[in-house]
């Protein structure tokens, strides 16, 4: 590199202090109100979806034909359904599949974008022209539609849905850890690692990709926000999950038709898909705020 | 303008092939083909299902097929669908109008939303209308549209019983009940789409009201509605419009479940159905349509920036 | 109201004061807390007259020239002192309404940035014509009529044609003078020039002050120059006034200025002048850097930088103007201190 001697002690800098600011993120998002509340919120969340079916008041698929539509009392805080299931119980034991779906269909994402967008940035060249094109015209498609799609493919199920929902989602990450890895492939620290002989590769996973970590971070708060609105979309459509077990979504699909004399029913479960999404949502922001320092407003 | 759009039109043909492509090949990954549906499934003998296949042309190579596909498709003919042996291109003609009449609404109501909550919320940051819009643009992404829906059914259709639940009425049939039966799937589809598009317009307001020009007319004693108005907004709705553009194929996607929830006969539920009888001919069909859509809209969006903002006409 | 109600309202003689400061002190809030930005500012712009406003970058001097005409917005400012009087009308006390039936009309503004100052959306003659429209009333064809008028008097060649281009379409020469045509377009009485030649080259500044010199003498305007380059101020005023740290810090003629400044900034930014310098010497600058933005110091603000300091006498009390046979100056040992100027 032709870069003047003075400027590779700043950069090298540059990419220390981001790292430190970095352990100070999780600190900072803390000191948030709005950061405190989403994490506790999703802490609590996945600790009762965790020991769930063990805490539930009553069976969650146990019928009780004489106790249909009942609605929230002492007995069943949130009521019970059209075929007298425990709709408390069924909120906890659905929340483990939503919250799972959820994680599985953004680590597919994960895994089918993070690779493609380090070479592409490396690599470059026709590779990555191809590349990009791809993900563009996968992303000119509705993510609804293609996971609508796939599910024709492989027939319904929430396995398949959140795969498709994963591969929808790849492009989005591939762009992040495209565009990190290209804005740091030249800077001095980098030409500094492999110089010392460090082998490339450990270079590009220890040295250049943790700089896409913040902007993954943040693209992934959002993204599991969005899947558990899909994810829940098409159980209630339901092509998603499939009975007797239940997720947020295909309790609402399921008890839609008793809207009006039992709207328990429809509401538990939307309040839950609704908090749960504005957490991971809201959370983003707070991470997006923090990381490009200072808030935009 | 006129080159512009000649250049940007042209552009179109390549995408569309790409897309066709994409379909074609998502289709032909799938187990089974038209022909087996159309001997009577797997238990068909196979020399059913082989003459099926000679004359459906999938005995051809893929090359010719996709050829086929491509003509056949660009002449409207889409094929027919398995399960009820009508035209696919029938199915999209009765079906269309009623997912664009939504969209089309629920676009408008996201921007009488979205234009007047950012303007306000850009001119008064932090204020009252600062914190609606960044509740708008929060609560229109973490709502699941299809509660939306439903509690708005719950409200409006059964509580109050001021507008109709479900079903859909031409427009050339009747306007105003065709309005009324699409009032509360556009407010569903709108919320969804102000979201993003309130945040957008916000930031990019905002930002121009920081600009040097705004500086400049004000200082020219130019009025706020002016200054606002006619300069700052014009020059922040481009990439405003962008965000529209690209929230077409959001708003299709969202149809799906909206046409689900009020029980419109558009191709959102048309797909549903198809996914749960398998009709791949209709499916494709109808992933064709909606990427035409979708390019379609995004050159009107490039046209719409470039009407907007006199740099881009001359690059 | 039309151009004539100025006219029969305020019609002052040469030599009186059209612009009047008095111990105006702003405190503006870029983050979150306030900071004193400007602090007890004292001036007068007499009719027909041109003063420059000279000091670093930070010094508060543009700060000073948006709060003229009120347009430093309310919401992250809080005026702490004084007033503004123009035409003997306080503008900080005046409603927003009144305040932009002046702006454009009686007061031009022009900036530094030629290439962001105009709208990119909309071509460069309906942006000036707009404002006559707003302050005249008069119909779209005699506003383009005026428009190609007032493009031809801030000599653009060929006003029809370049009326009709966009921003992006025109050099910064040019849009500068297309700036310069919108702020004159209402005859004002008053023209404030906020660093108006610093963007450009320096063939084009020439061609500009040149413009600037005979637009004022011509609609004898009052001109208040901004600028941080004292060479452009020696050419072009008739009176300085040096800032710092959001302070005058002296004022004076143009003439004795040069010659005899009374406070040592002044003197040290004279000696910093390129001209001043003798060939393949050692360049003469200013030690340490220019105060941060809302910089308070308890005794004199310069005093840190000043190489005639003397401890316990300059840094104790806050200093306060004083005058001069040329004017003021905000030093406590001006009468002390024998300075130079600039060498000619």
């Amino acid at each position: 590199m032709t870069a003047p001697a003075a400027s590779a002690p700043s950069t090298t800098q540059i990419a220390q202090v981001s790292g430190r600011r970095h352990r100070g993120l999780v600190r900072r998002v803390l000191d948030r109100p709005a950061g405190v509340v989403s994490i506790a919120y999703l802490v609590l969340l996945i600790v009762v979806s965790l020991i769930g079916p063990f805490i539930t008041p009553f069976d969650p698929n146990q019928n009780d034909l004489r106790g249909v539509l009942r609605p929230p009392g002492l007995d069943h805080w949130l009521g019970t359904d059209d075929l007298g299931r425990d709709v408390l119980s069924r909120l906890l034991v659905a929340g483990r599949v939503s919250l799972l779906a959820t994680a599985q269909a953004v680590l597919t994402g994960l895994a089918f974008g993070v690779l493609p967008g380090v070479l592409a940035g490396y690599i470059g060249g026709w590779f990555d022209t191809i590349v990009t094109r791809v993900a563009d015209v996968l992303l000119s498609f509705p993510s609804l539609f293609l996971a609508l799609a796939i599910v024709a493919i492989l027939g319904p199920g929430l396995g398949n849905a959140m795969l498709a929902v994963g591969i929808a989602y790849a492009p989005r990450f591939l762009r992040i850890v495209r565009g990190q890895i290209l804005f740091v492939r030249n800077e001095t620290f980098v030409e500094a690692a492999i110089s010392t002989g460090i082998p490339r590769r450990r270079v590009v996973w220890a040295h250049m990709l943790p700089n896409a970590w913040p902007a993954l971070i943040i693209q992934i708060s959002f993204m599991l926000g969005l899947t558990l609105i899909i994810e829940s979309s098409l159980s209630y459509l339901g092509l998603g999950v499939q009975p007797p077990n239940a997720s947020w979504g295909s309790m609402i699909g399921g008890s839609k038709a008793f809207i009006e004399i039992a709207p328990w029913l429809v509401l538990a479960p939307g309040l839950v898909i609704f908090f749960t999404s504005l957490a991971f949502n809201t959370l983003g922001d707070v991470l997006r705020d923090e990381v490009t320092g200072g808030r935009e407003r | 303008m006129l080159t512009f759009t000649i250049r940007r039109l042209l552009t179109l043909v390549p995408q569309l092939l790409v897309a066709a492509l994409v379909v074609f090949v998502l289709t032909s990954l799938l187990p089974g083909d038209a022909a087996i549906a159309r001997a009577g499934g797997e238990s068909a003998t196979p020399e059913l299902i082989a003459q099926y296949r000679a004359q459906l042309g999938l005995d051809k190579p893929l090359v010719e097929r996709f050829i086929d596909f491509v003509v056949h498709a660009a002449t409207g003919d889409l094929g027919i669908s398995f399960s009820t042996s009508e035209p696919v291109s029938d199915i999209l003609l009765r079906k269309v109008p009623v997912t664009l009449s939504l969209v089309l609404l629920g676009f408008i109501f996201a921007i009488l939303i979205a234009l007047p909550l950012a303007t306000i919320a850009a001119l008064h940051p932090r204020g009252i209308a600062d914190r609606i819009s960044l509740a708008v643009a929060t609560s229109g992404i973490a709502i699941p549209n299809f509660w939306f829906a439903i509690l708005l059914v719950l409200l409006f259709s059964l509580t109050l019983r001021w507008l109709p639940a479900t079903s859909y009425v031409p427009f050339s049939t009747d306007p105003l009940q065709w309005f009324l039966h699409l009032l509360l799937p556009a407010i569903t589809l709108g919320h969804a789409l102000a979201a993003e598009l309130t945040r957008q317009l916000r930031a990019s307001l905002g930002d121009h009201l920081r600009r040097d020009y705004v500086r400049t007319m004000r200082s020219a004693g130019l009025s706020e509605i002016s200054v606002v108005g006619k300069h700052a907004l014009r020059s922040a709705l481009g990439p405003a419009v962008t965000t529209l553009g690209l929230q077409v194929p959001i708003a299709i996607g969202t149809c799906v479940v909206i046409e689900a929830v009020f029980d419109l006969p558009g191709i959102g539920s048309q797909m549903v159905q198809a996914v749960f009888s398998r009709d791949i001919q209709v499916l494709q069909g109808v992933i064709l349509f909606t990427v035409l859509l979708v390019v379609v809209a995004s050159f009107l969006t490039d046209l719409a920036y470039a009407l907007i903002n006199p740099k881009v006409r001359v690059q | 109201m039309t151009r004539n109600s100025r006219e029969e309202s305020a019609a002052p003689t040469r030599g009186d004061a059209l612009l009047r400061v008095e111990g105006f002190s702003l405190d503006l809030a870029p983050g979150r807390e306030y900071l004193s930005v400007l602090n007890d500012i004292d001036l007068e712009v007499r009719s027909g007259e041109v003063v420059g406003l000279v000091g670093e970058s930070g010094s508060g001097k543009s700060t000073l020239a948006m709060s003229l005409m009120g347009l430093v917005p309310k919401r992250i400012s809080r005026q702490r002192s004084g007033r503004i009087l123009f035409n003997g009308v306080d503008v900080t006390a005046l409603r927003e309404r009144d305040l932009r039936a002046i702006r454009g009309r009686d007061v031009g503004m022009i900036f530094q940035e030629p290439m962001t100052a105009l709208d990119p959306a909309y071509r460069v003659g309906d942006q000036v014509a707009e404002v006559i429209r707003r302050h005249r009333g008069v119909s779209r064809a005699e506003a383009r009529a005026q428009v190609i008028e007032d493009f031809r008097l801030v000599e653009i060649s060929d006003p029809e044609r370049r009326a009709d281009a966009y921003p992006h379409e025109l050099s910064g020469g040019l849009r500068q003078r297309v700036c310069i045509a919108m702020a004159i377009a209402c005859r004002p009485s008053l023209l404030i020039a906020d660093e108006p030649t610093t963007a450009l080259d320096v063939t084009t500044q020439a061609q500009i002050l040149e413009l600037l010199r005979r637009l004022r003498a011509e609609m004898d305007m009052s001109i208040v120059l901004i600028s941080h380059d004292l060479a452009v101020i020696a050419e072009f005023c008739d009176r300085v006034l040096v800032m710092y740290a959001g302070q005058i810090m002296e004022q004076a003629m143009i003439d004795p200025f040069f010659v005899r400044p009374r406070h040592p900034y002044a003197s040290a930014l004279l000696q910093a002048l390129p001209e001043n310098q003798p060939p393949l010497n050692e360049l003469s600058v200013l030690p340490g850097s220019p105060p941060p933005l809302g910089y308070v110091a308890p005794g004199c603000r310069f005093a840190n930088r000043c190489e005639f300091a003397q401890a316990g006498r300059c840094d104790t009390h806050a200093v306060s103007l004083s005058p001069t046979d040329a004017g003021e100056v905000r030093c406590i040992r001006a009468d002390e201190l024998v300075l130079e100027g600039a060498g000619q």
